[in-house]
């Protein structure tokens, strides 16, 4: 088995350098785009491609051809793929592990990364609710989990952008009386670690009888937000000149029409941002749910995937594993469609604060 | 002059007192009329809707369960009527004049009857219709069998001595039992916990070689002393010493639980085997007795007959709450000491504010208490085949002190928002009175208030986040605060006991190693913050130059479809980190997936070679065989206890896989974005590749990138996810820990103190919250005066 992935890895990594070579051997002719690196990867046809089938786009001399072959360059590009494939091999092992054992037919610890008898009856067991696991018949709630994150999230992501957008516009546009003061509350209270509200919060919710109802989370999910998102809609809000504000103004918008005419189209960018990182909050929270939710019909995703692995009476591999894929696909998907845009977000609040 | 100032003076003391009045005295009634209404919605809040003032304190509406109704308590009365209507001397007992009156004085009923014709009635003298509310009539009913029943015990006890035989007899047999009992419940406890937790193996070594140096006379402080001679020695009386150092450190576990829960233990045996007695006993001694007389039986028969009649369809509550008036009727000293501990005038009468100010000071008064004394009368109970209703312990609901702190904060908070009206109030009275003084005329009040709602644009949008946040973040963080100057933990547990104020009682004990209630908190804390800053540094040190690394390579012009690749790398960015936390906790179980790879490729064979694995750690060598030590038969990974800097090194580098790809995403991005002229000049110049590299690259990257580093730190600092959801805290962690295991950093040991049922120290955990705020707090208020934000805020 070592000998086989070992042979796998080497042929990768060689394949790939000869690609990279190809590329810069095509470019060196003139040729650029994709095409090249699509060639590159047939071994050996695409240098002789790009040296007899195809005309040269440009003059190049033997000297500059012969900097891609030496011995420098190809091992400098041999090491940068061997680490290239090592690390996408070390990011994917526990994402096909989780896929392998999503499928795997007995609910205990599997030890191979696909099992041998694959099968979807995992994730009917999710979806319909009941399933039969070594002759006996197990159920659970997840598709209730589902749909409680869901109405979290959803309801989390439009309250939090209402409270937070109108907030941030007056703090970014007007001076009154107590904002420094205002300001430095919400940026102080941010640093105080979550835990420190929990009893206080367990005794809220017991006292008004929002125990073990997932949608009073959005309260506190709410009210968590606004800190941090007002500041860094804020800092954007500034970023928007304010001649248009008083042109507006000077035409006699008042103070409401400034922000839905001007400012709200404006700051679209950021509070898309809001939207979609508190949409994403809810499904990753653990802690609140964990600790204020207590009948399992009641419990979020978070709290239900993680019973499948720790709570010793629902211990059941695959089914967090085929879980695990239907929270995490989604969830992914929406990263990797935004990446640049949260990945913006993040370093704009570093800096602006 | 002097006259205008004491005018203005006065004005302002008006204002102070009566909100609004200063502003009617300068003849601004629309002022006035605005501060009256807060003044006036204030004043109702304490003394309209929320108060009691003056009410009569009412005890049985604290004892759970109805009163036994009409029917019920009628019925005793028609019972009386048809069996006992014969005195000795033969009238009529409801036409017996002294009966009469003490009827119509315990209840102002009137009460009718005419013998033979209609059967007796309680008539409302009011209305003139039938009728008896319920608390009239159970009063009648109990506070009737007081006076016969009451003689009657008066006579038993004359009679048998009860006072003298019970007394001493009870509570003798019920400290004996209770003491045996408690004893015993210690060594169960203390094998519960030794059960749970098998002997750390370091602590064995270290308790077999304090014993051999005993022992042996051998010290290691003689200069002749060597270290072989104490081995060889261990080595010849290993099974004894083993033997001895095991129970030496039961007796220390034994020691520490007494420590920990014994008063509880103690306390809750007493309570419950004692009740047991004392009802038993009286019961055998009263209750035949008892029951031998008329009226008791009739009462019993009444209550048997409403429910086999299906009249009443009562519950174990209702009949029990009924036998505590029956009790409470008997003995009068006992009922006026539950009563005055019970009613404390600011809890019962105080409105919202107030109640909320004494609860905040003293954290509540009296604790729940448990009645049981009222089960001697559990022979009334009634019964049919299908129903039985036991005697049971009453709860008397007393002050419970975290929703006394909470109340008292959201009064404390809203009172705030009220003073600030108020001040305003009376310096808008004073400047007003200036005014008029200076220029002898009213100010225009309707332009004032135009320029108030000039200005309140902003505070009407900011009320809403303004109250949610004010209540559900600042509030909550008040409250966690306020809580680390108590002793609220496991040992006091509203409603059951109360909690206190102790000042700064938990941090000193923090701050001079000490213990509490048995457990370690002073020295694990900084054991546990020193693994915490190494976890912060090299997680986000580790993460962040994984992170360049990576970028630059993925950016190395050799590199085709860079997308692709990148999209690749960027996945465990992109998933869920709980999820992939969650992962790797199943991939690295003892019996998980890495193992079983590990084991096949055949890498255990050479860890065995090398003694890294396959001895228990006792066997395991010196210095780096001990460092190195990967588990006994399967590695480790996140369950190492003996070696738990094995398990927090491997976190660190499980660590890298999911945080490198943020930084490299971000760092390419920065890589790309750098102005291609400087390279094009650096290379005119005759700067090499490397140079340019280490020139240009590498300083505009990580300048552009540090404001990160710094949050990044935070973050890791409180990394919650990572540690909880791949270790779990773990390994080890018990109370000689003060059940902080090896890996928990102080977030993930302050949720198990929170959260776990069998822990719940909250108040120390809110001492480590607060100090974790001023760490990350002065780090982050560092951070953040550099920023250019910061220098916006005006």
């Amino acid at each position: 088995m070592v000998t086989t992935v070992l042979a796998i890895y080497v042929a990768l990594v060689l394949l790939f350098t000869h690609q990279s070579l190809v590329s810069s051997y095509a470019e060196k002719k003139g040729y650029h785009g994709v095409k090249p690196t699509l060639i590159g990867l047939l071994p050996g046809f695409g240098f002789y491609y790009y040296a007899k089938l195809v005309t040269p786009r440009r003059k190049i001399s033997a000297y500059a051809i012969r900097s891609v072959f030496r011995i420098k360059n190809m091992l400098g590009t041999m090491f940068i793929y061997a680490e290239l494939v090592a690390l996408v091999a070390i990011v994917l092992v526990p994402i096909v592990y989780v896929i392998g054992t999503s499928l795997s037919p007995t609910s205990g610890l599997p030890r191979s990364i696909w099992p041998s008898n694959p099968t979807l009856k995992n994730f009917r067991f999710l979806l319909t609710g009941s399933e039969m696991y070594g002759g006996r018949e197990v159920t659970t709630n997840f598709v209730n989990w589902y749909w409680n994150t869901l109405q979290i999230a959803f309801l989390t992501m439009v309250f939090a952008v209402l409270f937070i957008t109108g907030t941030a516009y007056v703090f970014a546009r007007y001076k009154f009386k107590g904002k420094k003061a205002g300001l430095m509350a919400i940026l102080i209270l941010q640093m105080f670690p979550s835990f420190l509200a929990l009893i206080a919060i367990f005794t809220l919710f017991e006292t008004f009888n929002l125990l073990d109802q997932p949608r009073a989370l959005v309260i506190i999910y709410t009210s968590g937000a606004i800190p941090f998102n007002v500041w860094l809609i804020k800092g954007y809000l500034m970023g928007i000149p304010k001649e248009l504000d008083e042109s507006a103004r000077i035409d006699g918008a008042n103070k409401m029409q400034i922000f839905f005419k001007i400012i709200l189209p404006l700051s679209v960018p950021i509070i898309s941002f809001v939207a979609v990182t508190q949409f994403m909050a809810p499904w990753m929270d653990y802690i609140l749910p964990s600790f204020l939710i207590t009948s399992p019909e009641n419990w979020t995703l978070a709290v239900g995937i993680f019973a499948f692995i720790t709570d010793q009476t629902r211990i059941n591999y695959p089914a967090f594993a085929a879980a695990a894929l239907l929270v995490a696909i989604p969830i992914t998907i929406i990263y990797v469609a935004f990446q640049r845009f949260l990945i913006e977000g993040i370093t704009a609040g570093a800096n602006k604060g | 002059m002097k006259l205008d100032t004491v005018i203005i003076a006065l004005k302002t003391v008006a204002s102070a007192l009566v909100w609004g009045l200063g502003q009617l005295f300068n003849r601004q009634w629309l002022k006035a009329l605005f501060f009256f209404a807060f003044f006036a919605l204030f004043i109702s809040i304490e003394f309209v809707f929320t108060g009691n003032y003056g009410k009569e304190f009412d005890f049985f509406e604290r004892v759970p369960g109805r009163d036994l109704t009409v029917e019920t308590s009628k019925g005793y009365v028609l019972e009386y009527f048809y069996n006992f209507d014969l005195d000795p001397d033969g009238t009529a007992r409801y036409n017996d004049p002294t009966f009469l009156e003490y009827v119509a004085e315990l209840n102002g009923l009137e009460f009718a009857a005419e013998p033979g014709v209609l059967p007796p009635r309680f008539i409302d003298p009011n209305t003139g219709m039938e009728t008896a509310p319920e608390g009239r009539a159970v009063r009648f009913t109990t506070d009737d069998l007081y006076i016969y029943m009451g003689l009657r015990l008066q006579q038993l006890a004359d009679e048998l001595d009860v006072a003298e035989l019970i007394e001493p007899v009870a509570e003798e047999r019920a400290l004996v039992e209770v003491a045996v009992r408690a004893e015993r419940a210690l060594r169960e406890e203390a094998n519960r916990v030794m059960l749970q937790d098998p002997m750390h193996p370091t602590n064995m070594t270290h308790q077999i070689r304090i014993l051999a140096i005993e022992r042996s006379g051998l010290d290691p402080d003689d200069p002749d002393f060597v270290e072989a001679d104490l081995e060889a020695y261990i080595a010849s009386n290993l099974a004894i010493l083993q033997n001895d150092a095991r129970s030496a450190l039961l007796e220390e576990r034994v020691e520490a639980v007494r420590e920990t829960l014994y008063p509880d233990i103690f306390d809750r045996s007493r309570r419950t085997h004692f009740n047991n007695l004392y009802t038993n006993y009286l019961r055998e001694l009263y209750g035949d007795q008892l029951l031998a007389f008329d009226d008791i039986i009739a009462f019993k028969n009444n209550l048997q007959g409403g429910l086999t009649s299906g009249r009443d369809n009562y519950n174990s509550n209702d009949y029990n709450r009924m036998l505590l008036r029956l009790y409470f009727a008997f003995d009068e000293a006992d009922f006026e000491r539950y009563e005055t501990q019970i009613n404390n005038f600011f809890y019962e009468q105080g409105g919202f504010f107030l109640k909320g100010f004494w609860g905040v000071v003293t954290l509540g008064e009296t604790p729940q208490r448990t009645v049981f004394e009222h089960r001697i009368f559990d022979f009334f109970l009634p019964s049919t085949a299908q129903r039985t209703f036991e005697s049971r312990s009453i709860e008397l609901a007393g002050h419970h002190s975290t929703q006394l702190l909470l109340r008292g904060l959201i009064s404390t908070l809203l009172f705030a928002y009220f003073m600030i009206v108020y001040i305003w109030n009376i310096r808008d009275a004073l400047k007003t009175a200036k005014t008029i003084r200076k220029t002898k005329q009213v100010p225009d009040q309707v332009e004032y208030f135009k320029d108030v709602y000039e200005d309140a644009f902003e505070y009407i949008v900011l009320m809403p986040a303004l109250a949610l946040v004010t209540f559900i973040s600042l509030m909550p963080i008040l409250f966690g605060m306020f809580i680390a100057f108590t002793n609220y933990n496991i040992r006091h547990i509203p409603p059951g006991q109360l909690i206190e104020w102790v000042g700064f009682a938990n941090f000193r004990l923090i701050f001079t190693l000490g213990r509490e209630g048995g457990l370690p908190f002073g020295q694990v804390f900084f054991q546990v913050l020193w693994w915490t800053i190494i976890w912060a540094i090299f997680s986000t040190l580790t993460c962040f130059f994984g992170g360049f690394f990576q970028a630059v390579i993925l950016n190395n012009k050799r590199v085709t479809n860079r997308k692709v690749w990148r999209a690749f790398l960027i996945l465990p960015w992109a998933v869920p980190a709980l999820i992939s936390q969650m992962i790797f906790r199943v991939m690295f179980a003892d019996t998980g997936y890495i193992n079983s790879v590990l084991e096949n490729i055949g890498l255990y064979d050479l860890l065995h070679r090398f003694g890294m694995l396959g001895r228990p750690f006792a066997e395991a060598g010196e210095g780096l065989q001990r460092l190195l030590y990967f588990g006994d038969s399967q590695i480790q990974w996140l369950s190492n206890e003996a070696n738990p800097w094995f398990v927090r090194t491997f976190l660190i580098f499980l660590n890298i896989w999911l945080g490198f790809p943020f930084f490299m995403a971000l760092m390419s991005g920065v890589m790309t974005s750098i102005d291609r002229s400087l390279y094009e000049a650096a290379s005119i110049d005759g700067a090499t590749g490397s140079q340019q590299f280490w020139y240009i690259t590498m300083p505009l990257v990580l300048f552009a990138t540090s404001p990160l580093l710094i949050m990044t730190f935070a973050g890791n600092f409180n990394n919650f996810g990572v540690i909880y959801f791949i270790t779990g805290g773990g390994p080890g962690g018990d109370f000689t820990t003060a059940f902080a295991g090896g890996t928990d950093i102080l977030i993930s040991w302050i949720y198990k103190l929170t959260t776990d049922q069998e822990i719940r120290w909250y108040s120390m955990a809110s001492v480590f919250s607060i100090l974790i705020f001023l760490i990350i707090g002065s780090i982050s208020v560092w951070n953040f005066t550099r920023t250019r934000a910061f220098k916006e805020v005006d």
